[in-house]
């Protein structure tokens, strides 16, 4: 039977490790540059959409998203909300019609430059229509319906960061290298999921075996960027201050000089196209 | 038929002249739709040729018999389309705007202004005040009749259409949009430089669209609207049509590259140029 006094030390120690560990792990205290990347490396980028001002917005910030960067992107959108689905489904296809124009500019201009048809045939064709497929639309559980109780809103949030784990987890091309978002309730539970997956990542069944599924050592940080709303002029949102205060992302954008001069997130320009 | 009365037309006289409004003894005006048939029965004012007798079959264009208060009306139609547009967007009912928009005083205005045409979004609730409003719409000065006023709930493509209609693209002048502080309409408007009167909803809680549109205002890309006094906003938009900022801004805040999001996505990814 051990003494109290050896249960008490034992309990200290392994909370000054988690506490220790929580430090480490979270992006605010721990600025880091991410390790320099290859071009054409492929990389794995999660967008989280919410409702529709957030789901217009957000993809009116990517249209300047580069495909051959980041060439695999999931979306994450709550249950129910098809329109938002939609809306990422049309943008992909915006963004393979503007990747085929590119490819057949640069087919053309080789087809000059060497006078002869290339090896790309069929086979370079089945290439591009699977690099095309690239993304995927995923669903969980809002982690509050809009007209909700607070009262009923901690179960349907647990069951929003159980389903957000296992997305991160049990996802094909493995933990995401980056998260975007600007903020809707689902993206507060999802960086949540993230930062545990990154809490334990330690472990080998959490952390390592499972990063390495892209064959890249720096794969799968999970970095989270997140933008505030272009809605937001002196007072940051909720869902923003939340994060921030909490530590969990890595970089705050914001839309207006104002919030900037209030030593709020950083101001590059109205993001929004 | 077509008869000529009155005193008979030099036959070396240009046919222009006389076709163009023959008073008839009933007092109609006979009018000759200009077309480029007529060019076939132009005669040269200083032919050799001997003219034909043109006035024993009529003449070759079609003529307008109309009589004159029929011709006064659709005189006043042809004048070029002017739209005013009103959206109140899709997630919350903002029925004092249009209340506000169909108010006299308001209506008043867009006649002094040229207006044509009001189209509204009303959302759901806002149909039940445009009922209301044609039910008591005998009631108006004629001047304001000649408005034509149109509306429909909303509409999931988008409202793109309308914008553009505003903005007078195809047949017409520039008009304005009138939408209320929802970011999405904001930025739909600002993107087609159409001038834009942006007024906040006062029931919203969280207020802070007033504080987006203030700053908008101050920055001199809209107007920002008062409920109280819309013709003002008519009167100010209709300066603003000259001195609009182009969207989006150049200021990039202390990002030299200019690449703002995509710029901080590369820097977090490790992708370094």
């Amino acid at each position: 039977m051990p003494s109290l006094a050896y249960i008490l030390a034992s309990t200290l120690i392994l909370l000054t490790t988690a506490f220790l560990r929580l430090i480490y792990i979270l992006p605010a205290f721990h600025r880091s540059r991410p390790p320099p990347r290859a071009r054409g490396t492929p990389t794995h980028l999660l967008i989280v959409l919410g409702s529709g001002g957030h789901t217009a917005e957000m993809l009116s910030l990517l249209t300047s998203l580069d495909p051959a960067r980041y060439t695999y992107r999931s979306y994450v959108v709550g249950s129910g909300d098809d329109f938002s689905a939609g809306k990422a489904q049309g943008f992909e296809r915006g963004l393979a019609a503007k990747e085929e124009e590119e490819e057949e500019e640069e087919e053309e201009g080789e087809k000059k430059r060497r006078g002869t048809v290339g090896l790309t045939g069929a086979e370079g064709k089945e290439m591009r229509g699977i690099l095309r497929r690239a993304y995927s639309i995923h669903t969980v559980p809002r982690a509050r319906q809009i007209h909700q109780s607070l009262v009923t809103s901690p179960p349907s949030s647990l069951r929003c960061l159980y389903a957000g784990l296992m997305l991160l987890y049990w996802h094909p091309e493995g933990y995401p290298d980056l998260i975007l978002t600007n903020g809707p309730a689902t993206s507060l539970v999802l960086i949540l999921a993230a930062t545990i997956l990154r809490y334990f990542s330690f472990l080998p069944l959490v952390g390592p075996a499972r990063q390495s599924v892209r064959g890249q050592g720096s794969a799968g940080k999970m970095r989270v960027i997140y933008v505030e709303s272009w809605a937001r002029v002196k007072r940051p949102s909720l869902s923003g201050r939340i994060i921030v205060w909490c530590g969990l992302c890595d970089r705050v954008l914001v839309q207006w000089k104002g919030l900037q001069d209030r030593g709020w997130g950083e101001y590059k320009g109205v993001l929004v196209r | 038929m077509w008869e000529l009365r009155g005193p008979p037309v030099h036959p070396t006289a240009p046919i222009q002249q006389a076709s163009e409004t023959c008073l008839d003894t009933r007092g109609w005006t006979v009018r000759a739709l200009i077309l480029p048939r007529k060019r076939h029965c132009l005669r040269e004012p200083h032919s050799t040729l001997t003219p034909p007798a043109l006035y024993d079959i009529g003449p070759p264009w079609p003529v307008d018999y109309r009589p004159n208060f029929i011709m006064s009306m659709s005189r006043k139609k042809r004048k070029s389309q002017k739209v005013c547009f009103v959206t109140v967007g899709a997630t919350a009912s903002f029925d004092s705007l249009v209340k506000a928009a169909l108010s006299p005083q308001f209506l008043e205005a867009l006649e002094t202004h040229d207006y044509t045409d009001l189209r509204l979004q009303h959302g759901k609730d806002g149909q039940k005040v445009l009922e209301e409003f044609r039910r008591s719409s005998y009631t108006m000065s004629e001047e304001v009749q000649d408005l034509s006023i149109s509306g429909f709930d909303f509409n999931k493509q988008g409202l793109g259409s309308e914008m553009r209609a505003a903005k007078g693209q195809g047949n017409g002048v520039e008009g304005v949009v009138i939408s209320h502080a929802g970011s999405g309409s904001i930025l739909d408007a600002l993107r087609i430089a159409v001038p834009v009167i942006v007024v906040p909803n006062p029931d919203l809680l969280d207020n802070h669209q007033e504080e987006l549109a203030e700053e908008l205002a101050i920055q001199g890309y809209v107007v920002h609207g008062n409920l109280q006094d819309l013709p003002a906003a008519i009167r100010q938009s209709e300066s603003l049509r000259k001195t609009q900022n182009p969207w989006p801004p150049a200021d990039t805040g202390e990002d030299p590259s200019g690449k703002g999001l995509v710029g901080v996505m590369d820097e977090e990814m490790g992708f370094v140029d």
